[in-house]
């Protein structure tokens, strides 16, 4: 530290008082932005975990349905022959395209 | 009751540029305003440093302080700020320490800040205020000095005086705030760790909270820019910002990008730097006179003085003036160059080189030829 008197009366044992008590508040602050985030941090992550899991039974149901729809593609099978009899043509293009 | 003003210049390292910005700020005049100076030098790790730099100070009458650790850039500008609180200053002026004040800074600062109450940051004007600068084709070989800071800032502040210009963000290489604003809007967020895009938010709440933000026109600060930052390992080289803190700015303030644009969309940056660039050139002509070449090859010249280079094609008939780095293209109609030309920067030209046999060139002898000293060398053929 230097020059103990200025003008304007600052001194260098002014700023340190200042610089100590804003460190002080800047740590509480600090602890505080911690506490919070860590909160949202951890409701974060279970929100994470839940999304994963709804992704994980969404890409089974698909995979499912995209099974089942594929053997409609499969010249013999008998859900193609039903679907021939049953299905409008104007369906069945729609489900030939889908597949593809 | 004349205002107080602290300027709280930060300084980490920067024994090559430190004592040229300190030297500016015992130059600077106090017409307005009282004047104190706090150096907060943030624990420099360069050995010897930080007592030289404390001795300086001293012999200047500046208060300097030197933190027991370091702290970052936006915790040591939180000093600065707290400092003027404590001290009731009526403003407080952040500054880096890689600067030139020119002399009439703080004076055309405060003048401005007193324009309108709701103004919460006056930037100073320079050739590197982020997208804001002043263009300049070298500001380092043109600019760093004190006798040039002094010379941009007096046109600038005759030309501009307490104009400011609404911009979206303040840059605090050299930014006043009144103490006010800072007890309304509060201090520079830590966040921001060792710095970098603080003031960008700080600015970004002042306008949330209802405070204008401006650039002050009429009072120049020539900055080198970086200087303490590539010292610290801040920025590597080439690297203008810190990309971690832009995605803080881009989470808090979504708009901010887009505000930008729309800024510089608005053209009204061309219109000042036009008018600055005028103003400069023009003042540099009519009181150091100005040479005038008429030919097509770029010439070596006296960088002494302003210099005017006309490409004498009738059919685009181009001319610049330039000085100091700053370029004006100047509108000289193919009939009558010579009279354009006086007329654009209020003096007739002191010498003149004449390079070429055409009726541009002819204009411009017979109009100058009896007042200026005339060059006429054409070793060879003037096109190929």
């Amino acid at each position: 530290m230097k020059n103990p008197n200025t003008p304007g009366g600052l001194t260098a044992d002014t700023i340190a008082r200042v610089s100590l008590e804003q460190a002080l508040i800047d740590v509480e602050v600090a602890n505080a932005r911690v506490v919070d985030l860590t909160e949202r941090l951890t409701e974060s992550a279970i929100e994470i975990q839940r999304l994963r899991a709804e992704v994980e039974r969404a890409r089974s149901v698909t995979a499912t349905v995209l099974t089942n729809l594929r053997f409609l593609r499969t010249p013999t099978s008998s859900l193609r022959r039903l679907a021939r009899a049953v299905l409008p043509v104007r369906v069945r293009q729609k489900l030939i395209r889908y597949i593809r | 009751m004349r205002p107080r003003v602290l300027i709280a210049m930060t300084v980490y390292n920067g024994r090559a540029f430190v004592p040229r910005a300190l030297s500016s700020l015992a130059h600077l005049d106090r017409d307005v305003a009282d004047i104190d100076v706090l150096v907060l030098d943030d624990h420099s790790p360069d050995p010897g440093w930080s007592d030289e730099l404390g001795a300086i100070c001293e012999e200047l009458g500046f208060l300097s302080y030197c933190t027991p650790r370091n702290l970052g850039i936006p915790r040591n500008v939180n000093l600065g700020l707290l400092a003027a609180i404590e001290g009731e200053y009526d403003h407080v002026i952040i500054s880096n320490s890689d600067v030139v004040y020119s002399r009439q800074t703080v004076s055309q600062l405060v003048r401005a800040a007193a324009t309108d109450p709701k103004i919460g940051s006056v930037t100073s004007w320079s050739t590197n205020v982020s997208v804001y600068s002043l263009p300049n084709a070298d500001p380092d070989a043109h600019l760093a000095t004190q006798d040039r800071a002094d010379w941009v800032g007096s046109v600038l502040g005759q030309r501009f005086g307490q104009r400011v210009l609404d911009i979206p963000a303040g840059i605090s290489f050299a930014i006043l705030i009144p103490t006010r604003v800072v007890n309304d809007v509060g201090l520079m967020d830590p966040v921001f760790g060792r710095g970098y895009c603080e003031e960008t938010d700080w600015s970004l709440r002042s306008l949330a909270a209802g405070y204008r933000i401006t650039l002050g026109m009429g009072a120049f600060v020539y900055h080198e820019g970086g200087g303490s930052n590539f010292e610290a390992g801040l920025l590597s080289t080439g690297q203008t910002t810190v990309p971690k803190n832009e995605r803080i700015i881009d989470m808090r303030h979504p708009e901010f990008r887009r505000q930008i644009g729309e800024f510089l969309d608005r053209g009204e940056l061309e219109q000042v730097w036009a008018e600055a660039r005028r103003s400069l050139v023009g003042s540099a002509a009519t009181s150091l006179g100005y040479s005038v070449t008429v030919g097509w090859l770029p010439q070596s010249i006296d960088q002494s003085r302003p210099h005017v280079h006309v490409t004498p094609d009738p059919e685009s008939l181009t001319a610049v003036a330039s000085f100091a780095g700053f370029e004006l293209e100047l509108p000289l109609s193919a009939t009558r160059p010579a009279a354009d030309l006086v007329r654009a920067l209020g003096a007739t030209p002191t010498e003149l080189n004449l390079l070429d046999r055409g009726p541009i060139a002819a204009d411009f002898n017979d109009a100058f030829s009896e007042t200026a000293v005339v060059h006429r060398r054409q070793p060879y053929p003037s096109r190929v």
